[in-house]
């Protein structure tokens, strides 16, 4: 592994000086200095972990190749402890005039869509991304119409048949003016576990978008939907309103979740939001300040039953 | 029944903020007045209602830590005013004097993608990425070749190089709306 890291950070410096090939490392994550119980404790992955990726793109874009490192800083790495440290994913693409090929362990986006704030809805935030070994071929956009098949190959010999039973077939419709829909189809005819994902992206209207998202999982009658707003028409303010419903062998769960948040100036934000959900509900405020380059503190304060409070730092780097 | 009224306020307030918002989106209408579409290079305001940063933020270039602004932008603001929907062809190129291309124009999709390899965070689940791309499709010209809808709409076409783009350079947008003279717009980079 470390070996391997090594050796993507001596690719990034000479992608640094080449004007052939652009090149792209970073790191994301966040670390939690004080939390609720008063005790301060550097955890370098914060409640959530950190990730390294590097990218490296063609000049004319047409080739490129991607590597997620899981847990870079999560002790193995740097500390030579247990190793967690892994590639989580990685892929080479080629763009061609028509299509779109991605090959790897891919977790790939392009047909999923997502709540526009998405963290507030615990329940059901966003469609299922193409994930996993294998192959996906897309078109490129005509007319805003884009078609995905994802054929799964894994790592293990597995009946060619079986794969087939398994393809994941994507489907894109971009509308101008008006919005984005998006289909993924996970077919799993072997186990089975056929899942649909369907969403749509509105954006029609000047300052809102509106997305509404749905995920039915028929072989294990689970159906997941939920919808969200988010309106930036009023000078530095960005309203969220978001929904999600869970019907699991027919039990629901449900979370609602709204947050305001102003810019105070170019590098200061203050935000106040609140949920209620099935598992209970959470009134906050945050202040957000932004260094640049991609670091941010965050002061929260809030009520869930008991008052809680963080200073978190968060990280998103390029090297 | 505290569960069903808590469902049923739930809903209600989903819909009342669709609502009240929906009331507050202005509709661009045509204004006879106005040519059919009008370019200029876009100024910081035009695109800093976008974001304060390029988290979310489109149209401020990415910065890293160690090697800096890798890329500078050029963008270029399409301001249409259409009695009706009309097709739209666009001619756009950056060339240096000795012919050589001096940058790259973007469109919406190849936008999405540079943005995708420039960024640090998940891009699919991280609300400020998200933002930036919903801010992409909203704003970014579709293709060099697309329908635009009736009334005022505004648009941004990115010309992407290295930073710095090499000097001097012209940066030549053409944009012909079916039916009417083209609007030319031409600026030597100095």
């Amino acid at each position: 592994m470390k070996k391997l890291i090594v050796l993507l950070l001596a690719l990034a410096m000479v992608g640094a000086v080449s004007a052939q090939v652009t090149t792209a490392v970073s790191l994301y994550g966040q670390l939690n200095f004080i939390d609720q119980t008063g005790n301060a404790q550097f955890v370098q992955w914060g409640s959530g972990y950190d990730l390294l990726t590097f990218k490296a793109t063609s000049k004319d874009s047409n080739y490129g190749i991607s590597a997620t490192v899981d847990k870079f800083l999560d002790g193995s790495f740097l500390q030579g402890a247990a190793d967690t440290t892994a590639v989580r994913d990685w892929n080479f693409w080629w763009k061609g005039q028509f299509t779109k090929v991605i090959l790897g362990n891919n977790r790939n986006a392009d047909f999923r869509t997502t709540l526009p704030y998405w963290a507030g809805v615990d329940v059901f935030g966003g469609t299922d991304r193409t994930t996993g070994w294998g192959v996906l071929v897309e078109t490129l956009p005509i007319n805003g119409f884009t078609l995905g098949v994802n054929l799964p190959v894994s790592t293990t010999a597995t009946s060619t048949v079986n794969v087939l039973k398994s393809t994941d077939i994507g489907v894109k419709y971009a509308i101008n003016n008006v919005g984005t829909f998006a289909a993924l189809v996970n077919l799993d005819l072997n186990t089975p576990n056929n899942v649909a994902n369907l969403g749509f992206k509105y954006t029609g209207m000047k300052n809102l978008t509106a997305v509404v998202i749905g995920q039915l999982k028929f072989d294990a009658n689970t159906y997941k939907g939920a919808v969200g707003f988010q309106y930036t028409g009023v000078d530095k303010l960005t309203a969220n309103l978001e929904a999600g419903y869970v019907s699991t062998a027919g039990v629901g769960t449900y979370s609602v979740w709204g947050q305001g948040t102003y810019d105070v100036t170019d590098k200061l934000s203050a935000s106040v939001g609140g949920s209620y959900a099935s598992a209970g509900y959470d009134v906050y405020g945050n202040v957000d300040y932004a260094y640049g380059n991609g670091l941010t503190s965050e002061v929260s304060l809030g009520f869930n039953s008991a008052v809680y409070y963080a200073l978190t730092l968060y990280y998103a780097v390029s090297f | 029944m505290k569960s069903i009224r808590s469902q049923v306020f739930a809903v209600l307030a989903v819909v009342a903020f669709a609502a009240i918002f929906s009331s507050c989106a202005s509709v661009p209408t045509y204004d006879s007045s106005k040519p059919p579409v009008s370019l200029t290079q876009a100024t910081y305001q035009d695109v800093r209602k976008f974001g304060n940063n390029n988290d979310v933020n489109p149209y401020f270039e990415p910065s890293s830590l160690i090697r800096g602004k890798l890329n500078e932008f050029f963008i270029v603001k399409l301001s249409f005013n259409l009695p009706k929907e009309a097709e739209v062809s666009i001619i756009a190129d950056a060339t240096q004097a000795d012919g050589q291309e001096a940058a790259k124009v973007y469109t919406l999709y190849d936008f999405i993608d540079f943005w995708d390899i420039n960024t640090t965070r998940q891009p699919d689940n991280d609300a400020k990425i998200q933002l930036r791309k919903t801010n992409i499709e909203r704003s970014c010209v579709p293709a060099l070749q697309f329908k635009q809808g009736a009334g005022q709409n505004v648009l941004f076409l990115p010309f992407i190089g290295k930073n710095p783009i090499p000097r001097p350079a012209k940066m030549y947008v053409q944009v012909e709306v079916a039916g009417t003279e083209p609007a030319v717009f031409s600026y030597d980079l100095k």
